[in-house]
């Protein structure tokens, strides 16, 4: 996401501050408002990528901010941030014109993930497959190509391999991946993450007999795309 | 056992017509002999006034008498009167004496003979007589008397033969007219309560809504209603705090939860890959995940307080993800034995992931609780009434209110076992909440061996 411009509207500073972080960390240009009347009137004057948004804020909340500028006609991408997790507060968001929600607390890689899928959709860029530089996951036919190598995974690897790929280098702890590919968010005393990664391994290695992988094990962590490896 | 309101009524309403009945009884008794008198002296001033033509021929006066008495009053008078005269006494007795004696005083009746008769109430002793002075056509004096106790009692038992040949008949009939009167006012009494209560049971326990209003039917009933209403308001208004209280905690816990993990995901993205510092980081934040699923159950609870866990249904092959929570859960532990009785074709309307979560938590406690990680048995059957989903594994020794209590929040079964398990307790409070807005029941049977099973159904579980 490079040069993508962030217009971060968000009052609590501890948070902006390590949103802000991670965001300028993946190429994006943030700027960063504190309140609801400051966030509308830089919104209108610059032109920004994507608008990322807390609902409480002080001067302007961040509903009426999102209605104002809708109303005006800017129809810029937005996601919003927010402790209520309710799902009329979603709806509403989404009615109000949110094109995204993301409730707190949140990871920074989702949230540059969920930004990453909202520029694309807007540029119209192709949506059939992820890229990341010689690593191809094909969303349709979940196959993947890697050095010379193409394989089908089965729905987990698939959605696995997907997970990492959304923010690349990122560590995701076991527990995030079981919570994204297997929908729990309970732990299951399992190592069933682990056997899956190693299945995802050896279907890329069969071929070339190189023991190289895309997926690097973070010790004591989880699991991350390897960028190193890809170069 | 609590008595029956109708029983206690009907005793009641029985004791209050014996009262009454001997009461009536009394009261007859009392003042039907005096009554008896009044009319004894009327009667037989009218037999002496018409028979006493006949005297002093004693053969006609007496059968004059016998003719009359048959349908007077005075039954068995004819063998009781005593005629007393100056010149000529028959079956005299003391009494004449007093009769005829010039102290009396008597008291005048105007008859219909135009005839000037009199009479008296005089004592003899212990008896009491009923004297009437009648004066002949020659001119002589007789006196009638009649014994007023012997006539008493003479009419007393024939009253009390009456009475009681009576009873006999009435009684029954008394018994079942004490019946329907206690059905009656037992309906009557219950009516207004029945209304107070048909409104008490709409009351909806989670929001202390209630659907039919709380109208007092009578006047009598107001304070009833007024308390219960102001009860209900108390509810409502400490049940909200409560309510809001988890709500907001939950909420205000999420803006340090973001900016903990936020900053310890930095962190761990600065560290070195796989150094020490970067485990210790990640323990962090899988601490701080923890500490999310929990706030996350306690908004959850807070709003299926509030009867805000809306489901989304949605028509759902039961089977298939029953099959594919086997399957994942073997690939998840494969040192637990997993087993499936899984019936096809079990179809259901529910919110997906509401029950994901339910079955979820329910292997979850399966996983760890289980004894020596032996085995977890899941079973999806259905009849003609509805399914039953059941998760079995043998468990560590329970206590014994483990099936009341399971479901109770922050309910952790035995502490010395469950220290070592992750958790608050909140879990299968959660599910029963899941279950209740599906309709369903949830409901756990700890076996004598020690195998504990959950179950699931869309119909009332009657667990053996």
């Amino acid at each position: 996401m490079n040069g993508t411009k962030v217009l971060l509207v968000e009052d609590e500073l501890k948070i902006a501050e390590f949103v802000a972080k991670g965001l300028k960390a993946a190429g994006a240009e943030v700027t960063h408002v504190t309140d609801g009347a400051t966030g509308l009137k830089v919104a209108l004057e610059d032109a920004h990528d994507v608008l990322v948004l807390d609902i409480m804020l002080p001067a302007m909340n961040g509903i009426d901010l999102m209605r104002e500028l809708r109303q005006s006609g800017n129809l810029r991408p937005i996601i919003i941030l927010s402790a209520k997790v309710d799902l009329e507060d979603r709806l509403e968001s989404f009615q109000k014109g949110a094109n995204d929600y993301l409730p707190k607390p949140f990871y920074v890689e989702e949230l540059i993930a969920r930004i990453k899928a909202l520029t694309q959709r807007i540029s119209s860029e192709s949506s059939e497959a992820i890229v990341y530089k010689n690593l191809k996951l094909d969303l349709v036919s979940r196959r993947v190509d890697w050095q010379g190598t193409s394989t089908i995974l089965s729905p987990r690897e698939f959605s696995l391999l997907g997970y990492l790929m959304r923010a690349p280098g990122h560590i995701y702890s076991r527990q995030q991946i079981l919570k994204h590919v297997w929908a729990i968010d309970f732990d299951p005393e399992t190592n069933v993450v682990d056997v899956c990664v190693l299945r995802i391994k050896r279907k890329l290695n069969r071929k070339n007999g190189s023991p190289a992988s895309p997926i690097e094990s973070v010790r004591g962590v989880g699991y991350r795309l390897c960028i190193e490896e890809l170069e | 056992m609590k008595p029956s309101f109708r029983v206690v009524l009907f005793i009641n309403i029985l004791l209050a017509s014996a009262v009454i009945i001997i009461a009536n009884r009394v009261a007859i008794q009392t003042f039907l002999p005096l009554q008896i008198k009044e009319e004894l002296k009327t009667e037989l001033v009218n037999y002496v006034d018409e028979c006493g033509k006949f005297l002093p021929d004693r053969e006609d006066f007496h059968e004059c008498i016998q003719t009359s008495e048959k349908i007077s009053l005075l039954k068995g008078f004819t063998g009781r009167y005593v005629l007393c005269s100056e010149k000529n006494i028959t079956n005299y007795n003391d009494a004449c004496d007093s009769s005829l004696s010039p102290s009396i005083k008597w008291e005048g009746i105007k008859s219909s003979t135009d005839k000037q008769i009199q009479y008296a109430e005089i004592k003899n002793g212990e008896t009491e007589w009923l004297a009437t002075n009648f004066y002949g056509i020659d001119k002589e004096r007789t006196v009638v008397i009649l014994s007023l106790d012997d006539v008493s009692l003479e009419v007393s038992r024939m009253l009390r033969a009456y009475r009681d040949k009576n009873t006999i008949y009435v009684l029954p009939v008394l018994l079942l007219l004490v019946l329907l009167m206690t059905w009656h006012v037992f309906n009557v009494a219950m009516r207004p309560i029945r209304q107070i209560d048909k409104s008490i049971t709409t009351l909806d326990l989670k929001t202390f809504e209630i659907k039919t209003a709380l109208v007092a039917p009578y006047k009598e009933f107001m304070n009833i209603v007024d308390s219960f209403e102001a009860l209900r308001l108390r509810l409502i208004q400490s049940f909200e705090k409560a309510r809001r209280f988890a709500s907001d905690a939950s909420h205000e816990l999420r803006t340090p939860l973001t900016i903990l993990r936020g900053n310890a995901e930095a962190l761990i993205k600065d560290l070195p890959n796989g150094s020490d510092d970067q485990i210790r980081m990640q323990m962090v934040i899988s601490e701080i995940d923890r500490l999310v699923t929990i706030t996350q159950k306690l908004l959850w609870l807070s709003r299926a307080d509030a009867n805000k866990l809306k489901p989304v249904f949605k028509e759902i092959n039961l089977s298939d993800v029953m099959g594919q929570w086997v399957l994942d859960a073997q690939t998840f532990n494969p040192n637990i034995k997993l087993t499936g009785e899984i019936q096809p074709k079990v179809t259901w309307k529910c919110d997906p992931d509401l029950i994901h979560q339910l079955i979820g938590n329910l292997y979850d406690n399966a996983v760890k609780y289980n004894v020596a990680k032996a085995w977890i048995h899941f079973r999806l059957t259905q009849d003609d009434r509805g399914f039953y989903l059941s998760i079995e594994n043998p468990s560590s020794p329970l206590p014994a209110d483990f099936e009341k209590q399971a479901f109770d929040r922050f309910y952790r079964g035995d502490d010395a076992r469950s220290r070592s398990v992750d958790g608050l307790g909140l879990g299968l409070s959660l599910c029963q909440e899941i279950a209740a807005v599906h309709d369903a029941q949830l409901q756990v049977k700890v076996l004598d061996n020690g195998i504990a099973i959950f179950t699931l159904s869309n119909v009332p579980i009657r667990l053996i």
